[in-house]
C-alpha cells in the first residue's frame, strides 16, 4: 500500500514539475534555416533565416491572421558580436524566438570572413551539439547576409532551396562538389590542408530584394552556383572557374554524375553538339616516386549513356563507340588537366595529393612536409581516363544522317 | 446444493402438509411471488400435496401438467387414498427427494419446484425450469466477421452445453460451486481432463473455495478475487462472450470459470499475447492472420505510446522532427494557447469523456452526442485555434488503435498507462518515456497469471512455442499445444511418423 501511495504522489508531484526545466513548445522556437558569417569592423555579424511558420500555406486559419498570403515566409535578422556566440545572443534583444540551429540547412560565409578566417566557425559547430556539422557550406563574394535575404523564386524556404540546388548540383553535374562543415573541417586539417567551397553569386540586373521578386514569373537575377571558393588551411585563397573546378572534381573523386558535351571529332573544340550522360566514375590516385619528385597515377573510369549524338557514324559499329568513347576521354584528361594548372597556380593542393603521398611515403613525407606547397609544382600526373558507353540508346543513327540517306535515296 | 456460509440447520419437514407450508411462507417471509398450489381431491377438504415453487423462474405450463398427472393418478384407477409416496414415483422428470427444510428452501429459490405431500416428512425436488431468459445471441462485445456468431447467454446452464456441443468429449469436465452468501451464484469450473495441468485447475478450485462474500453478481467479482496481483492495470484473466474462444482456449489448457448471470466467461491462466489474439484468427487463413496480429501489436504501441511520443518529440526533441514536418506542426501551433501536454491531456480526456458517455447515454441520443463530439469538440476547437490540428489527428488515431485491441480489458489497461506516459513525457521528453517504459515493461514481465509468467513465450524464451504468438503459423504446423500452459498430453496431431504407421 505504501509503495502505491509513493508511487501515486510521484506521479501527482510530477504535474507540478511541467513547465521547467528545458522545454520549449514549437510556436516558442526560431527555425533557423540558414545561417550566415560576415565580418564587419572586426568584428562577428552573424545572419539568420528563420521560417516563419504562420506564414507557410500550411498555417492554420483563424490563428495568426489567416495564415499564407502576402507574408514572407522567412525573416531575416543581423547581429554583430566580438565573438560568435555572443553575436548570437544579441540576437534576442530583436527576436523573441529561442534561435534553434538543429534544423539549419546552409552555411553562408562572407567573402571579408572567409579571408580573416573560418577555424571560429568550424570549432562552433564542434563544439555544441546543437549545431549540427551536416550543415551545407558557401561561399560568396560579397556578404553573406545578401544571400540570405533573396528569395529563391517557387520556393517557400531559400535556405532550404539552396541547400537542394548545392545538393542536386552535386549529384547531377559534380562540378562543384558539395562539402559539409564536418568534410571542411576535415579537409582543412589535413595534410593537403586545402578545401574548395561553392560559391553562391547573385547575377543578373536587378535590385532583387524579396519584395521585387515576388510579382514576376521569370526574375531577372537569380542565385547560382558560379564558381569555387578555395581554402588554404582556414583562409580564403582565391577562386577557381568552372571548368577548373570540374577538373579538381574529377581528381579529388567526386564525380557522381554529370553530362559531357562533346564534339565529333577528338580536340575539336567547336561544335560540340552531342552529349553524353555520366552515370557512374571512379578515379583512383596513387602516387609514385620517381628521382626526387612525385608522379600521381590517376586512373578515371567512367560509364554512361549516350543522350544526343549528332555526328555521321553508325552506332551498332564498335568502331564507332570506341571513337566516342576517346573523344570524350580526350575531353576529360583537357578538364582534369585545366583544373591541376589552377590548383598548382595557387599553390594549393586541392585534389589531396598530399595525404596519398603520407599513406604511401610516410618517412618521406616527414622530410618534405614543410615545403609541400614548392614540391606541388613539380608533380606529374599521369592520367588514364577509360570511358565506356553502356547505353547508346534506341536510334542507331543521327536524325540528321537519317535524313540525308532518305534524301539520296529519293533521288 | 448448499453453499458455504449456510447454516445448516438440519430442521427436517413434518408430516403435516399444512404446517409444512406454514415453514415455508413464514421462511421465505411471505414474499408474493412465492407460490404454494394445494392439490384438493373432489370431496375432501384438506389438500393432499402441495407445490411450491417461485413465479417466473419455473414452468408454468409443465407444473399444469404435472398436477393434471397427480390428479389423473389419484381419481383414476386407484380409486381410495393411495399411499402418497407413491405420488413421488408417478411425477416425471428430474427428480431428487429431500427431507430438510434448508434444502428444499434452497432448491425452490435456485428455481426448481418442491412438491410436498401430506403424511411423509419429505419432498420431492423437481426440475421445471422455465420463465424469461434472454435467448443466445451474438455476443456484442467480440464480433467475428467469419466463425461462430454465438454467444454466451446469462443462464450458465445454457453456457455450459454451448461448450459441451463444441466439445464431444468426455474428459470435458465441469465443477460447480457455489459462491456468496446472500446471492448463492453457481460457479461452475470447466477443463478438460489430460489436457489442462491438474495443479491449475486445482488452484483454481483453491482459490474460488477462498472467496468468502454475500455476493457475486458478474464475473468480474470473481476475476478480482482470484487474480494474482491486484496492483497492476493489466489483466490477468480474459473474459470472452464466445463459446468457441473459450472451447479453443479449453483445447489449449486453459481453464474456464463460468458464473450464473453473466455472459462473460472468465479464463486463465493468460499470457500476455493471449490479450491479441482473436478468434478469427484460427479461422483464417494464417498469412492474414498473422498480418492482423502484428497490426495489434502495433496498434497497441500507438494506443500506448503515441501522444507521450508526440508530446516529447514537439516540446524536447525537435531535432527528431524532419525539418518540413516540423515546419508544418510549428505553423499549426502558432497560436494555440496551452501547451503540447495540457493539449494532449485535454483532448485525451475529452475523447474519454465521449466515450463514457457513448457507453452510458441511451440509444436515442446517440446522433446528438457523435455530432457534438465529431464537430464541436473536433473541428470547431481547430478553428477556433484552441487545439492544433496534428493534436485532434494524434488523439483520433490513438483512440482507434486502442479499440484494435480484441480484449477490452486490455485496453482499459492501456488507456490508464497511457495517461501516465503523457505526463512523463511532458516533463522529462523521451528520457521520461524510457523512465516510464522501462519499469512498466520490468513490471509486465514479473506478472504472473495462476503461476504463469505473463510474457510467455516471448520472456523466458521458448522458440516452439512461438508459432501461435506473434504470427500464428498454418494449422497443419501447429502440431503441439503451448508447453506453458497443457499438461503433457501435448500432440494437436498426430506427426507425420505416426500417421504413416497408422495406415
Amino acid at each position: 500500500m505504501r509503495r502505491i501511495r509513493t508511487c501515486c504522489l510521484l506521479v501527482l508531484l510530477s504535474l507540478f514539475v511541467t513547465g521547467c526545466w528545458n522545454r520549449t513548445e514549437l510556436n516558442e522556437l526560431g527555425i533557423t534555416v540558414a545561417t550566415g558569417f560576415d565580418r564587419e569592423n572586426g568584428k562577428w555579424s552573424m545572419s539568420y533565416q528563420i521560417a516563419v511558420p504562420s506564414a507557410m500555406g500550411t498555417a492554420q486559419s483563424g490563428s495568426g491572421g489567416g495564415g499564407g498570403g502576402g507574408k514572407p515566409s522567412v525573416h531575416v535578422f543581423t547581429t554583430v558580436g566580438s565573438s560568435i556566440r555572443e553575436a548570437a545572443d544579441l540576437g534576442y534583444v530583436e527576436n523573441p524566438r529561442r534561435l534553434y540551429f538543429a534544423h539549419t540547412d546552409l552555411l553562408v560565409i562572407g567573402r571579408e570572413a572567409a579571408e580573416f578566417g573560418i577555424s571560429e566557425i568550424l570549432g562552433l559547430y564542434f563544439r555544441n551539439n546543437d549545431a549540427r556539422e551536416t550543415v551545407l557550406v558557401a561561399l560568396t563574394d560579397g556578404k553573406a547576409r545578401d544571400i540570405l535575404t533573396k528569395v529563391v523564386p517557387s520556393e517557400t524556404m531559400p535556405g532550404t532551396a539552396l541547400a537542394e540546388i548545392i545538393q542536386k548540383e552535386s549529384n547531377f553535374s559534380s562540378i562543384f562538389p558539395k562539402v559539409k562543415v564536418y568534410e571542411l573541417a576535415q579537409k582543412v586539417l589535413s595534410d593537403a590542408g586545402a578545401a574548395g567551397v561553392p560559391v553562391l553569386e547573385f547575377t543578373g540586373k536587378g535590385q532583387s530584394g524579396m519584395e521585387s521578386l515576388e510579382q514576376t514569373t521569370s526574375s531577372p537575377g537569380t542565385l547560382k552556383l558560379t564558381r569555387l571558393g578555395v581554402f588554404h588551411r582556414d583562409r580564403f585563397v582565391g577562386w577557381m572557374n568552372r571548368e577548373e573546378s570540374f577538373g579538381i572534381s574529377w581528381l579529388s573523386d567526386h564525380v557522381k554524375g554529370s553530362t559531357l558535351a562533346f564534339g565529333c571529332s577528338e580536340g575539336s573544340q567547336e561544335k560540340k553538339q552531342s552529349s553524353f550522360r555520366i552515370t557512374n566514375a571512379k578515379t583512383t590516385v596513387t602516387p609514385i616516386k620517381s628521382g626526387e619528385h612525385f608522379k600521381m597515377k590517376i586512373k578515371v573510369k567512367a560509364k554512361g549513356d549516350l543522350l544526343e549524338f549528332q555526328c555521321n557514324g553508325d552506332l551498332t559499329k564498335p568502331e564507332v563507340i570506341r571513337k566516342i568513347e576517346k573523344t570524350l576521354e580526350e575531353d576529360i584528361l583537357a578538364i582534369i588537366q585545366a583544373g591541376w594548372k589552377a590548383s598548382k597556380r595557387m599553390r594549393v593542393d586541392l585534389p589531396g595529393f598530399a595525404d596519398k603521398v603520407h599513406r604511401k611515403y610516410p618517412k618521406t613525407w616527414r622530410e618534405i612536409k614543410a615545403t609541400w606547397e614548392d614540391e606541388l609544382a613539380h608533380i606529374e600526373l599521369d592520367t588514364e581516363v577509360h570511358v565506356s558507353v553502356q547505353r547508346p540508346g534506341l536510334i542507331k543513327k543521327s536524325f540528321e544522317q537519317l535524313q540525308k540517306e532518305t534524301g539520296e535515296q529519293d533521288r | 446444493m448448499v453453499g458455504k456460509g449456510n447454516q445448516d440447520s438440519n430442521e427436517n419437514l413434518p408430516s403435516d402438509l399444512s404446517q409444512s407450508v406454514e415453514i415455508f411462507r413464514n421462511r421465505l417471509g411471505k414474499s408474493s411471488d412465492f407460490k404454494a398450489r394445494e392439490i384438493i381431491l373432489p370431496g375432501e377438504s384438506s389438500p393432499v400435496a402441495a407445490i411450491c415453487y417461485f413465479n417466473g423462474l419455473v414452468d408454468l405450463k409443465s407444473i399444469n401438467k404435472m398436477i393434471a398427472t397427480v390428479n389423473d393418478f389419484l381419481l383414476g384407477e386407484n380409486q381410495g387414498k393411495p399411499s402418497p409416496s407413491s405420488i413421488v414415483d408417478i411425477i416425471p422428470g428430474d427428480l431428487r427427494k429431500s427431507g430438510n427444510i434448508d434444502n428444499l428452501i434452497q432448491a425452490v429459490l435456485d428455481g426448481s419446484t418442491v412438491m410436498l405431500i401430506d403424511g411423509i416428512p419429505s419432498a420431492a425436488i423437481v426440475s421445471l425450469p422455465g420463465g424469461r431468459r434472454r435467448s443466445v445471441e451474438e455476443p456484442s462485445s467480440q464480433t467475428v466477421i467469419r466463425g461462430p456468431k454465438e454467444g454466451f447467454t446469462e443462464d450458465v446452464a445454457t453456457n455450459i452445453a454451448l461448450i459441451r456441443r463444441k466439445i464431444r468429449s468426455p474428459e470435458l469436465r465441469f465443477e460447480d460451486r457455489t459462491i456468496g452468501r446472500v446471492t448463492k451464484t453457481r460457479v461452475s469450473v470447466a477443463y478438460i481432463n489430460g489436457i489442462a495441468k491438474d495443479e491449475v485447475v486445482k488452484e483454481v478450485l483453491t482459490r474460488l473455495d477462498r472467496i468468502d462474500v454475500d455476493s457475486i453478481l458478474e464475473s468480474g467479482y470473481i476475476e478480482e478475487y482470484i487474480q494474482d496481483t491486484t496492483a497492476t492495470p493489466f489483466p490477468t484473466l480474459i473474459n470472452t462472450e464466445r463459446p468457441d474462444a473459450v472451447a479453443g482456449n479449453l483445447l489449449d489448457g486453459q481453464v474456464a470459470i463460468l458464473v450464473d448471470g453473466s455472459p462473460f466467461v472468465l479464463v486463465a491462466p493468460v499470457t500476455f499475447f493471449k490479450f491479441f489474439l482473436a478468434s478469427e484468427d484460427y479461422y483464417q487463413r494464417y498469412d492474414i492472420s498473422s498480418f492482423l496480429r502484428l497490426i495489434r501489436l502495433f496498434s497497441f504501441l500507438v494506443a500506448l505510446l503515441l501522444p507521450s511520443l508526440y508530446i516529447a518529440v514537439t516540446t524536447f526533441q525537435q531535432e527528431m522532427i524532419p525539418t518540413t514536418l516540423l515546419i508544418s506542426l510549428a505553423a499549426q501551433r502558432e497560436g494555440t494557447p496551452l501547451p503540447a501536454l495540457l493539449e494532449a491531456l485535454l483532448m485525451e480526456l475529452t475523447f474519454e469523456v465521449i466515450r463514457e458517455a457513448g457507453v452510458r447515454m441511451p440509444r436515442v441520443v446517440g446522433p446528438a452526442i457523435s455530432i457534438v463530439g465529431a464537430l464541436v469538440l473536433g473541428q470547431a476547437a481547430v478553428q477556433a485555434g484552441l487545439v492544433s490540428a496534428a493534436m485532434v489527428i494524434i488523439v483520433s488515431f490513438t483512440a482507434i488503435s486502442n479499440f484494435v485491441i480484441p480484449y477490452f480489458s486490455m485496453s482499459a489497461a492501456v488507456r490508464l498507462v497511457r495517461f501516465a506516459l503523457m505526463l512523463l513525457a511532458g516533463t522529462f521528453g523521451l528520457y521520461g518515456i524510457l523512465a516510464g517504459g522501462i519499469p512498466l515493461l520490468i513490471h509486465m514481465v514479473s506478472l504472473k497469471s495462476f503461476g504463469v509468467p505473463y510474457f510467455l513465450p516471448l520472456a523466458p524464451l521458448s522458440f516452439t512455442n512461438l508459432k501461435d504468438v506473434l504470427i500464428r503459423a498454418p494449422w497443419p504446423l501447429l502440431k503441439t499445444r503451448p508447453s506453458y500452459i497443457s499438461s503433457d498430453n501435448r500432440d494437436r496431431q498426430a506427426s507425420k511418423k505416426q500417421s504413416k504407421n497408422s495406415k
